[in-house]
């Protein structure tokens, strides 16, 4: 039977139903019938799912982003990676937010705009010029395929151009620039005066029963917070250096390798006449150079001046206008066998015929130049430095990978590794989660000494790279909890703070009564001089004046508009317990004609169209918000 | 509809049978099934054409209006807005070009404009957008109760605070001090933009205490 249905499948009957179950994946392919759903998704919108893989790739996007914004600045163990995860996480709703609402709009990108939108993005230009190479390298970093970043790309357009057309129809009337304007630069006349707290603070007592409740009752003001203390290895060149010993024998030879810079060699000048001898030439001509030179030397011994001799005779274009003179040189610079004549002769001498490849030369010892610097002696201590640092530096990753493992297969003690490596430990003040001083104070100390394992299970760190060339291991030998100070240490503390507030409402007292003197008809000029206080009388104030304390002048713009010619009284309470007290005389609003002041009218017309356009764009997306169904599937997020 | 127990001749007769009673029914059904498939997708094409010309035109609009160009810019707008009537780039273009107008000083066509989108925009936020425009040019012009006409229509969303910071700018001009002071505050309760106008607003309102 199986044979028969195997016969019958391949006639036509089974042609037709392959062919029926081909159509649909025809027309709306394959993918439809796979689908997704296997992986795990963080969230919903709508009904659309917004996967962990999506939201991973854009979390890490964000942090790269993040991490080149913030440059040197940027320190992983401060983010709190769980705020970070959710602001990222709610921008991606608030896209697919938009994006789905853009869908509904019917918004639509042609695929002309798509196209000359890739071509414009700087970074698939080579010289200015769209590069399909570097197009299909950039996408393929980024992991997508050309149709999926096309996709983005028109997504990204879309999403642009609903903010765009709020952002760019948004208005500012005329009558709200005015009244912006007459705001803006309205000022107002001031009299004003300061009853200092200071006079009352000296004369302040502070009770017991105060001091204490007030104790009781900002507990969290006097806690310590939670602290160690640490031993530690400092592991850094300087430190390797000073465990090192180098004997005499040693600096000699580092001085001799870097003998450069401690000194600049001997160099000596010499001038000579040169009978030159092609390479190769033949016996008969180099004899006949050879007795040239013999001749010219002869000349020079009987007398005659070598420099008028070398410009007669020397074949060397270079020297032989100036007498044959080469200028200064040092060792290694010449040929071999011209070099050795030279180091050998003294000032004034004059060589032997000298053959060299070149060909024949007379030479002339014209001056030596000694060594300058200093001497080994001299610069000893220098070099057992520069020795020490040289070996430190090379033995650092020997040492740093010691310490580890000696820190790792001791973990009760840093003796141990203290002890092979040379170094001393270091004892910590207290240091608390906010870090330490000097080396301690860097994050990663902090996170190692409130580690588990070291906190609680005693154990040393691991070993912390501080820098490239700087490791540090630490372990903790005290440790306390928070804990809130007590009373008595701090009663001097509470009791300034409750003198500075006593006097400060002492100060307020006497404002207000003079504040009651004033209504009764009392000038500013009047009541000043009764309390012995400087008063200060400015015409015209500015919403942005910077000599009228801040508080004053936030309180000035606050007071209701004066009429009838009688001054509207007012108070500040300063920051340092100060108290003044105000008159305002008049208010004046600001003029059309200073729009300047504003920059323009225009700018400030497109400055009130900006607001408005962001806020109402905010609104908008607000709006989808809370008409769409928004789940988040995993705990975590939500 | 096969048995695979007959004989190939008696499953082919059994066909031919069902086929003559059925056939008519099924191949219209086919029919009927790929004309349906095909037009939605012939449909959905043509939409995203349409979208696509529109919202080119929109990007040229946009660019001319980054260049200053307002002529040219409203020139495009109302080609977009008679070519692709009630669609989004209309609501769009209505809405820019009403700025435009206004910047003219053709304050009624902005409000003509405004009025459309106010009724017909394609989307409630955008509609709120066009009552909050129209109603401020009508304040601007001194037309306080026009503008709470259009005030009266909003709808109750996340454009609260700017319709109660509206609210107080009709009161003021209709001489009601207390009533403006309460709709700042109102607005400053809620999530608004210009916060620091409404504050200098409302500051300047301010009473004596006890008075």
């Amino acid at each position: 039977m199986l044979q028969d249905i195997r016969d019958k499948a391949q006639g036509w009957i089974a042609w037709f139903i392959v062919i029926l179950i081909s159509v649909p994946f025809a027309l709306w392919g394959i993918n439809s019938y796979l689908g997704g759903g296997a992986e795990p998704v963080v969230a919903k919108v709508n009904g659309y799912e917004i996967t962990e893989r999506e939201f991973e790739t854009s979390y890490r996007q964000f942090r790269q982003r993040l991490r080149q914004q913030l440059g040197a600045a940027y320190r992983p163990e401060m983010i709190d990676e769980a705020s970070l995860r959710k602001q990222v996480l709610e921008s991606m709703i608030r896209n697919r937010l938009v994006l789905q609402a853009a869908e509904k709009m019917g918004l639509g990108v042609s695929d002309e705009l798509v196209r000359d939108t890739i071509r414009n993005i700087p970074a698939f230009q080579i010289n200015g010029r769209f590069n399909r190479d570097a197009y299909e390298r950039g996408i393929s970093m980024q992991g997508l395929t050309s149709a999926g970043f096309e996709g983005r790309i028109r997504q990204a357009i879309v999403a642009e151009q609903l903010s765009t057309a709020i952002k760019n129809s948004a208005i500012a009337t005329g009558a709200e620039l005015k009244q912006l304007v007459s705001l803006q630069l309205e000022t107002r006349g001031l009299d004003y005066l300061v009853i200092p707290a200071a006079g009352f603070k000296e004369n302040a007592t502070v009770l017991d029963d105060d001091a204490r409740r007030y104790y009781e009752a900002n507990q969290q003001a006097f806690v310590v917070p939670e602290r160690v203390k640490v031993e530690y290895l400092d592991l850094d060149i300087d430190n390797i250096a000073r465990t090192l010993k180098a004997d005499d024998a040693l600096l000699q030879g580092y001085f001799e390798q870097h003998k450069s810079e401690y000194q600049s060699p001997e160099q000596r000048r010499a001038s000579h006449i040169l009978i030159t001898v092609e390479e190769g030439a033949d016996e008969e001509t180099v004899k006949k150079a050879g007795e040239t030179a013999q001749a010219a030397l002869d000349r020079i011994k009987a007398g005659e001046d070598f420099a008028s001799l070398a410009k007669e005779l020397s074949q060397d274009p270079g020297s032989a206008e100036m007498g044959g003179d080469l200028g200064f040189f040092e060792e290694g610079v010449m040929d071999e066998a011209f070099e050795q004549v030279v180091f050998d002769l003294k000032p004034g001498d004059i060589s032997e015929r000298v053959r060299t490849p070149f060909g024949f030369h007379v030479i002339k010892l014209t001056e030596i130049r000694l060594p300058e610097g200093k001497s080994f002696d001299e610069a000893k201590e220098e070099i057992r430095n520069a020795y020490l640092k040289n070996e430190a530096e090379r033995l650092f990753y020997e040492y740093a990978e010691r310490l580890s493992d000696l820190a790792y297969e001791d973990p009760d003690s840093l003796q141990p590794a203290a002890d092979a490596l040379g170094l001393k430990t270091q004892e910590s003040d207290w240091v608390t989660r906010d870090g330490g001083e000097g080396v301690l104070s860097s994050p990663k100390v902090t996170a190692a000494a409130f580690s588990e394992d070291v906190l609680i299970g005693g154990h040393n760190s691991e070993a912390i790279e501080l820098d490239a060339e700087h490791m540090l291991v630490l372990r903790v030998t005290e440790h306390e909890e928070a804990a809130t100070k007590p009373f008595d240490s701090i009663r001097m503390q509470v009791d300034d703070i409750l003198k500075v507030e006593k006097a400060a409402k002492l100060a307020r007292e006497k404002g207000e009564a003079l504040q009651v003197r004033l209504r009764q008809g009392a000038n500013m000029e009047q009541v000043a001089g009764e309390a012995n206080l400087e008063w200060v009388n400015k015409e015209s104030v500015s919403r942005g004046d910077d000599e009228v304390p801040p508080a004053v002048l936030s309180s000035l713009f606050k007071l209701p508009k004066p009429e009838g010619g009688k001054p509207v009284y007012g108070e500040a309470a300063l920051e340092n317990g100060d108290f003044a007290v105000i008159a305002l005389g008049t208010v004046k609003a600001g003029e059309q004609e200073q729009a300047e002041k504003l920059g323009g009218m225009k700018a400030l017309g497109e400055m009130v169209r900006r607001a408005f356009g962001e806020s109402y764009y905010r609104h908008l997306l607000q709006n989808l918000r809370d008409e769409a169904k928004v789940e988040y599937t995993r705990q975590d997020q939500g | 509809m096969v048995d695979v127990t007959l004989s190939e001749e008696e499953q082919v007769e059994e066909l031919k049978k069902w086929w003559k009673e059925n056939g008519k029914s099924v191949i219209a059904g086919v029919v009927l099934g790929l004309g349906a498939v095909f037009g939605w997708q012939y449909w959905n094409q043509h939409q995203q054409q349409v979208a696509g010309q529109a919202s080119m035109l929109f990007e040229q609009m946009s660019q001319s209006l980054a260049a200053k160009n307002n002529e040219i810019a409203s020139k495009q707008a109302e080609i977009i807005a008679s070519e692709f009537q009630g669609s989004a780039y209309d609501t769009f273009a209505s809405l820019t070009l009403a700025r435009v107008k206004l910047e003219q000083g053709d304050t009624a066509a902005a409000r003509a404009l405004l009025k459309q989108v106010e009724q017909k925009g394609s989307s409630q936020s955008l509609q709120q957008i066009a009552r909050l425009h129209l109603a401020r040019i009508l304040i601007s012009e001194g037309d306080a109760e026009g503008a709470a006409a259009v005030v009266a229509n909003a709808k109750d969303d996340s454009f609260r605070g700017e319709f109660s910071a509206l609210k107080g700018d009709i009161a003021l001009a209709r001489g009601d001090r207390e009533g403006a002071r309460s709709a700042y505050l109102e607005a400053l309760a809620t999530d608004v933009g210009n916060t620091a106008v409404i504050r200098m607003k409302l500051e300047d309102l301010a009473v004596a205490e006890g008075s």
